[in-house]
């Protein structure tokens, strides 16, 4: 403990996971030497994917979930990615609980390359839809950006990640450098032409994946098995494990510190700047503390909440750089998986191969020219077809040789429809410190107190209304559909505690990702989001991450940080 | 100040349930398909058979003490079962591949004890009727006997009324509803099953989004 030189650096990044691994990259590229802290243990590219490879008959449950399963992660068991082989890169429940004061499903990967290990590798551009909504609206605060000032920061982060996908055009949803697309199958075009034909300006188009379809930047390409979240041995989509950690070690200025629990932020109270963090070795128990000109906080959304929520001192008694009062508040998160699916009878007599990592996206077609819904902003479908395969005969009478020979036959054509929606900044949906419950780590655990409200389940009953009649235009078949009652936190895009803003008093952080109070610390995961937008975030993490770490490299030489 | 805290299920889109509460409705594909093809064997004249099977699972249930353990007399059954769902063809069938191990397994590993003791008691009421109808063990019986058994079960195990028992009343499954989804599972997540019954192909290599679908081309083993 103290000063020494082992224990200072020129910046801090907090957390591994998908904008921490960015951070630490960018900042390390422009020569900084970076200590990127971890609180899980590491997890190195390719050598520690143990399950890549095994087949579904070498799992002692055939990839079941199992009683065991669920009892050793009562939340992480009900995530759609948690399975016998994934299910490593899952945190451990019982020893990080956390407080539902209303229903929170909360889903983290406590690992070198948190949840980027795991995550659905969606990759979608924010448009001036998004970022001027709240303020034509009247609702929470404004962005301090527009698109202009991001779109050639996403252009920075889609051509090293390697996006695959197609241009269309959308005002929507803004064009990208992209690899080849993963074309829709034959289904899949028939229903994109349908659609089209009955509204001109609804598209249909395959899924912008952090999957290679092409070699790229020393990576891939995908082999198209669709076990990403095992670790992908072939480097076939972008994690912090195969693209953003090797980068950064391979300018010699990384530290990478694993089992390292950041438990506050340090404040020089004389010069009202962070002077580091505090860091409890969960391996040894020892508190360290590590120095640093720069902090970036990349813990995730909550992580980051969490940490700043602890660290108080006389000049910010509710938590670091809380000012405004808004820390912990205005919790967003998409509301999803509502809507519809259906059986198509027809091209029987078509098939493919390969298991694409994504399927397609119809982008969001609602309130885009004024309101024309009884809710306000909008939902984009994902989803897929495909041919139903032998798991339909799980629930089908017969017996002997005619049953099994329908084991060998694909079965009809079917897809599903799910909206991914955006979710409103209440003030009320907050996340707050329980100093009584203690996790394993001794830490105080989080309370969550969030709610989707009436704008959301209005989404919501669109989204299966809307996808039922994109099946009937279609012409499909026992047609159902869904609303499930899931709880925040289950889309796992849970954002906006430490929102951007223009207003020191209304936000936490300026158009920079930098604290209002507090100008040498930096957040750029999901804490920052001032709305939610309705498409998934990380890419949007990213390029904010890479300009964050452009200016604050800039203010440091500058001697303003 | 008191806190107070929910429980809660979180669930996301369909693949989420646990598999053995709810088998049949986490995919509403596969439950509308379930229910068509309960209906059509009501429409065939297939009768309501062992209506005390139904009764049974409605009021009994595993006590305190319970746990899940298979004699070998009962694991022949269920082997038998398994080889009149997927008998030995060209390829080989559930006896060959020992499925009873996998079905017993799964049902310890993955099922709530409602489930199992709902196995147990269908199994042995199942184990019973053969002594009864045809004074003889289950295995015993000729293959035409042992298709004639599993069919009349069957044809109670998918009716539309078991369908709403267990979507309604939220019961576990039957015996012969988790016996057809694990023989199933079993066969074609077997090595066996699914490099030879189906087209397992653990390294695509590419994607091509539309061919022909060849006559005699089998269905991929493993999905999207």
């Amino acid at each position: 403990m103290g000063a020494n030189t082992n224990n200072t650096f020129d910046a801090i990044v907090v957390g591994s996971g998908i904008s921490g691994g960015w951070a630490a990259m960018e900042l390390c590229k422009k020569g900084l030497k970076t200590l990127m802290l971890e609180r899980g243990r590491d997890v190195v590219h390719i050598k520690d994917y143990t399950s890549a490879m095994t087949n579904v008959w070498e799992f002692p449950d055939r990839l079941e979930k199992t009683n065991e399963q669920i009892k050793n992660y009562p939340i992480q068991s009900h995530c759609y990615a948690f399975n016998s082989g994934s299910e490593h890169f899952f945190v451990n429940d019982l020893e990080n609980p956390y407080n539902q004061v209303k229903p929170f499903a909360w889903f983290r990967g406590y690992q070198v390359g948190g949840k980027s290990l795991i995550w659905g590798r969606q990759c979608y551009r924010y448009s001036d839809l998004d970022f001027k909504a709240n303020q034509e609206e009247g609702i929470g605060v404004d962005w301090p950006i527009r698109y202009k000032d991001l779109a050639a920061w996403y252009d920075y982060a889609e051509d090293f990640v390697g996006v695959s996908g197609k241009n269309e055009s959308l005002s929507q949803l803004p064009d990208g450098h992209f690899l080849p697309p993963m074309e829709m199958n034959c289904l899949e075009e028939f229903m994109a032409e349908k659609i089209k034909s009955k509204f001109p300006d609804r598209v249909m188009t395959p899924a912008r994946l952090a999957n290679l379809s092409a070699p790229h930047l020393g990576r891939g390409p995908c082999q198209y098995r669709n076990l990403c979240t095992r670790g992908c041995p072939f480097s076939g989509y972008f994690s912090s494990n195969s693209a953003t950690i090797p980068a950064a070690q391979a300018t010699g200025n990384l530290s990478l510190r694993p089992f390292s629990i950041v438990t506050e932020v340090l404040l020089d109270e004389k010069t009202n700047k962070a002077k580091g963090v505090r860091v409890l070795d969960s391996e040894t128990k020892e508190v360290f503390e590590f120095y640093a000109k720069i902090v970036f906080l990349n813990a995730s959304t909550l992580g980051t909440t969490q940490i700043l929520l602890n660290s108080v001192s006389s000049r910010f008694p509710t938590g670091f750089g809380n000012s405004s009062g808004q820390l912990g508040h205005n919790v967003m998160d998409h509301i999803s998986a509502a809507g519809a699916s259906g059986t198509f009878e027809g091209f029987s007599d078509k098939y493919y191969v390969g298991r694409r990592p994504g399927g397609i996206l119809i982008p969001r077609f609602q309130n885009l020219k004024g309101k024309d819904r009884d809710y306000l902003r909008g939902f984009g479908f994902q989803g897929a077809a495909e041919r139903e395969g032998w798991e339909r005969l799980e629930t089908q009478a017969g017996t002997g040789v005619d049953f099994k020979s329908q084991i060998s036959k694909p079965g009809p054509w079917t897809v599903w429809l799910g909206g991914w929606g955006e979710c409103l900044p209440y003030f009320d949906n907050q996340v707050s410190l329980n100093k009584e419950k203690l996790d394993s780590h001794g830490q105080p655990t989080l309370n969550m107190d969030c709610t989707f409200r009436d704008n959301e389940f209005k989404m919501r009953k669109d989204m299966e209304a809307s996808g039922k009649e994109i099946l009937e235009l279609c012409g499909f078949k026992d047609i159902h559909g869904f609303q499930p009652d899931a709880p925040m936190g289950a889309t796992i895009h849970e954002m906006g505690t430490a929102r951007m803003g223009k207003d020191p008093k209304t936000s936490v952080l300026n158009g920079n990702n930098q604290m209002h109070d507090v100008k040498n610390v930096f957040i750029t995961d999901g804490s920052c989001m001032t709305s939610s937008g309705s498409v998934n975030p990380s890419l949007t993490y990213m390029a904010l991450t890479a300009r964050a770490c452009d200016f604050a490299f800039k203010e440091l030489k500058a001697g303003n940080i | 100040m008191p806190l107070k805290i929910s429980i809660f299920t979180p669930f996301n889109g369909i693949a989420l349930i646990h598999s053995c509460r709810n088998f049949m409705f986490h995919n509403p594909i596969r439950r509308r398909e379930a229910i068509k093809k309960s209906l059509l064997l009501l429409g065939a004249g297939y009768g309501l058979g062992s209506i005390t099977l139904f009764s049974e699972s409605c009021h009994s249930g595993p006590g305190a003490n319970f746990s899940f353990k298979i004699s070998s007399d009962q694991e022949k059954v269920i082997a038998e079962i398994a080889e009149v769902f997927i008998p030995k063809t060209d390829t080989p069938g559930a006896k060959d591949i020992g499925l009873e191990k996998f079905i017993i397994s799964f049902m310890k590993d993955c099922c709530d004890p409602g489930t199992q003791y709902n196995f147990i008691q269908g199994l042995n009421a199942f184990k019973e009727k053969a002594k009864t109808n045809f004074k003889n063990e289950f295995w015993n019986l000729s293959a035409q006997d042992k298709d004639k058994m599993v069919r009349d079960e069957e044809t109670f195990s998918f009716t539309l009324l078991s369908t709403i028992k267990l979507k309604v009343i939220k019961s576990p499954a039957s015996f012969f509803q988790l016996m057809k989804k694990l023989s199933v599972l079993g066969y074609c997540t077997s090595q066996e099953g699914a490099t030879e019954a189906l087209s397992y192909l653990p390294i695509p290599g590419r994607y091509v989004p539309c061919i022909p679908l060849e006559p005699g081309q089998k269905a991929w083993a493993l999905s999207r």
